[in-house]
């Protein structure tokens, strides 16, 4: 799997793409500034990006610009962006296209290397990979409103993993039921939030975040 | 066709009689007003109805009737009064009262007593044209005569319809009269206030005079109490002159030190001399501080010079437009009519500006023409006049250079004190904040290494368990340490600005937060900074301490300020004295001139505003277009 790297501290780049590689991955351009990561982008068209927010010259959001208009020139291009801190507005942004593939976490969660790897493929498989923190604020700005409120922990808690886009088989793990309990939860949550059930696992997590993400219109 | 030229000059007669009766009825009328009566003058209208029934159905041009509705009859309210202006226990005077507004207000009044007091020499005297024609016709011999009477019974129709063009001018629903009477009035209004200007400047010359006696040798501990009346009729000048000019004339006086602390043994010094009491030092510093202020002397000198100024372009030109309106004019329209009726001569020896001195070269007809053109240019420069006063003493009494730079050396040094004492405080939490937090969260991250190093032959297990603590410590310190930095400048507001930082803000706040944004560029950093924190202070007063569900946030760029105003649903009565939020908020903008408003009416809504002048950096020019 081919992957476009853009970080602008090398300490860090070095040991992504050490983690990578080792992981199996083909990192096939590591860049360190913003026009760097739009040409390699262009360049290379990868099966996966992983970027960083803040890149130079500007120093600002530069990494995140760049991942966006990558996306609008090749829709649904996988981009996992990467930051020191994780805002809904960003989020948001990253997820208005509606298409997924789009993966958006904080750097602390490098240090846990098998999840952040599992991370990277299900956003190169099309998924998403929202941050626990992102979603925990979510939830919490919707915590008033009555469908959300309406839930019991349990279905809150597996809520929240699957808008951090976790497959039933994750959450089931993470949460030591089966399989089936979460189908179960899951099918009550989509009756509560009046979603359209849907098999698709990537097209549930959308509808989802889609719903957290309507309510507090900002 | 015939018949309209047959008719039209009895029409036409008929019209000119019916100015002569609104003539008289005007000057009936204006003597009535004076005695208070008003029932006349709706009852006057009969006559301006007429004329506009007979335009319409001579002339074909209909003219609507232009008057205000009439008042509602009063009703008595809940307490058993009627209300007005003040309560009244019967309709009467109420009625009466409300009867003269409404006729006395209405534009539409003064218009049909202009056409009813001109119509006689100008409209109804050209409808009387043919008429008059006909009536010299008979005068002349018949060779002279037929084509006379023909020319006036060619003449009819078309002075009819100047006739009507006339009365339709004023008679019509038109606020072109109402406009120009405004305009008089406004320059009356100015007249007044110069009137008023050399009147108060006698009361101020009273000021001066005893401002320089204080200055006599021996007499100058006076000087406070002479300037501390004459500043204040000064500064009532001041206040005047904005108020009637625009032109703003700002307090230049120095503020009086304060006073200085006691000695260790409890006594005052000033100088060499020791007091007991700090009675006397004040009124010295009072009287250094008097002496030393050059507005003091710039006061003096314009209450010495104001008089004569004011004489100048007050008094003499007010006194002029009157008595030539009044005297010269106004007294000549009315001589004519009174003396063909009785022997007396209203002007009083006053006639003619020939008796003047000095105005012997004036021919007697040419005083009404001077006097009423002395009163007309009189209007057109009395706001010109008004302003190069206001001028002039703007530039006697508004602060000096020096005295604008001196107080804003006291401001900033109140201002930098804050800032300064804001910044240390700011220092010593995070230094405190890293002290608990993120250092000790590594300090205990170390010793588990230490640890690990250790067991790691011994107790494989035991290691395993004490690496998975290190390394939730220093996902901790992480926490820790990014709560620290959103603390010392929010990353969002580095990365997209204000407007964006708000929006991130108002998405994790727990309220629904409406945010609008309309900024053109990024504020400087530390102006950014400040604002953004001062919203947040603001929004968490919100959340915390009123009701509100919902709030909305405004941040626009106007007039070279950046002013945020957040208004929020809540029940209101917020009192920025009983929290130190808001006055700190306060505290930290005027470091950057900046200030905010809070007005919370009990029941609400609550209306923060925020306000910095500032500059707009032009928008970073990003390789990516659109959701920037």
């Amino acid at each position: 799997m081919r992957v476009v790297l853009a970080e602008d501290l090398a300490l860090l780049r070095d040991g992504l793409t050490h983690l990578l590689t080792a992981h199996g991955f083909d990192v096939v351009a590591s860049v360190a500034s913003g026009p760097e990561l739009v040409r390699a982008l262009a360049d290379q068209r990868p099966d996966v990006a992983v970027v960083d927010v803040r890149l130079p010259p500007t120093f600002t959001d530069e990494g995140l610009q760049a991942a966006l208009e990558a996306r609008r020139q090749v829709p649904g291009l996988p981009v996992l962006v990467l930051s020191q801190h994780v805002e809904q507005l960003y989020a948001r942004e990253l997820l208005a296209d509606g298409v997924g593939a789009i993966g958006y976490l904080l750097k602390d969660r490098v240090l846990n290397s098998d999840q952040f790897i599992d991370a990277v493929r299900r956003v190169a498989d099309g998924g998403t990979a929202m941050d626990p923190e992102v979603i925990s604020k979510l939830l919490a700005s919707n915590a008033r409103h009555e469908p959300v409120a309406a839930l019991s922990p349990r279905e809150r808690e597996v809520l929240e993993l699957m808008a951090q886009g976790r497959s039933n088989a994750a959450i089931a793990a993470q949460l030591y039921v089966s399989e089936g309990a979460v189908g179960k939860h899951t099918a009550s949550i989509f009756a509560k939030l009046q979603l359209a059930p849907s098999d698709d696992n990537n097209r549930r997590v959308m509808a989802v975040l889609a719903y957290l993400n309507s309510v507090n219109p900002g | 066709m015939l018949r309209r030229h047959v008719l039209a000059p009895y029409r036409g007669l008929l019209l000119f009689g019916l100015s002569l009766v609104g003539f008289a009825q005007f000057v009936v009328a204006i003597m009535l007003s004076f005695t208070g009566v008003v029932l006349h003058m709706e009852l006057e209208r009969w006559l301006p109805n007429l004329c506009r029934r007979l335009i319409h159905r001579w002339l074909g041009v209909e003219v609507p009737r232009p008057y205000r509705p009439k008042p509602s009859p009063p009703v008595r309210e809940a307490d058993g009064w009627y209300h007005g202006d003040q309560l009244y226990k019967r309709t009467f005077l109420l009625r009466y009262r409300r009867r003269h507004d409404w006729i006395h207000h209405d534009p539409a009044t003064h218009r049909d007593h202009i056409w009813e007091l001109l119509t006689p020499f100008t409209g109804g005297l050209v409808a009387a044209l043919p008429v008059g024609l006909f009536v010299l016709a008979g005068f002349l011999p018949v060779w002279a005569a037929v084509p006379m009477a023909l020319f006036g019974l060619a003449l009819g129709p078309i002075a009819l319809d100047a006739y009507g063009r006339w009365s339709v001018s004023l008679l019509g629903p038109s606020d072109d009269v109402g406009r120009i009477w405004t305009w008089i009035k406004d320059r009356l209004q100015v007249g007044l206030q110069l009137a008023a200007s050399f009147g108060l400047s006698l009361v101020g010359f009273g000021y001066a005079v005893a401002g320089l006696l204080a200055v006599y040798p021996g007499l100058m501990a006076l000087l406070p109490y002479a300037t501390r009346d004459s500043r204040r009729l000064v500064n009532l000048r001041r206040r005047q002159i904005g108020e009637w000019t625009g032109v703003v004339i700002e307090e230049p006086y120095l503020p009086v030190p304060p006073p200085p602390p006691p000695r260790p043994d409890g006594r005052y010094q000033f100088g060499k001399k020791l007091y007991d009491s700090p009675n006397h030092l004040v009124r010295m510093q009072v009287l250094v501080t008097t002496v030393k202020d050059p507005a003091t002397w710039r006061d003096l000198a314009w209450l010495v010079l104001d008089p004569f100024v004011t004489l100048l372009v007050g008094a003499v030109p007010v006194v002029a437009a009157l008595m030539g309106f009044f005297v010269y004019f106004w007294s000549w329209v009315w001589s004519r009519p009174i003396a063909l009726f009785t022997s007396f001569d209203l002007r009083m020896g006053w006639a003619y500006l020939a008796d003047f001195p000095g105005w012997t070269w004036a021919p007697n007809w040419s005083s009404p023409i001077i006097g009423l053109a002395a009163a007309v240019l009189a209007l057109f420069v009395a706001k010109p006049l008004l302003r190069l006063y206001a001028l002039w003493c703007r530039l006697m009494l508004a602060p000096t250079k020096s005295a604008m730079l001196a107080r804003r050396v006291d401001q900033l040094t109140e201002t930098r004190a804050v800032a300064v004492d804001a910044q240390a405080a700011e220092l010593r939490r995070i230094e405190r904040d890293l002290h608990d937090g993120a250092q000790a969260r590594w300090v205990a991250m170390g010793l588990n290494l230490g640890a690990v190093e250790r067991l790691l032959d011994t107790d494989p297990s035991a290691a395993r368990k004490l690496l998975t603590a290190a390394r939730e410590s220093s996902a901790e310190a992480l926490v820790e340490l990014r709560r620290l930095v959103r603390g010392i400048h929010p990353p969002v507001l580095a990365e997209r600005g204000l407007g964006d930082a708000i929006r991130a803000l108002a998405l994790d706040s727990a309220q629904t937060l409406h945010v609008t944004v309309d900024l053109d560029g990024r504020a400087g950093a530390p102006i950014e900074a400040a604002t953004y924190f001062a919203v947040n202070e603001v929004l968490t007063n919100v959340a915390k301490h009123t009701s509100a569900k919902q709030a909305s946030v405004d941040i626009r760029h106007h007039n070279n300020r950046l002013r945020v105003t957040v208004v929020d649903d809540g029940d209101g009565g917020a009192d920025p004295a009983k929290g130190t939020g808001l006055r700190g908020v306060e505290r930290r903008l005027a470091t950057f001139d900046g200030d905010m408003v809070l007005t919370s009416p009990p029941g609400g809504p609550t209306t923060v505003t925020l306000e910095v002048p500032c500059a707009l950096s032009s928008p970073k020019t990003s390789p990516y277009s659109g959701t920037a």
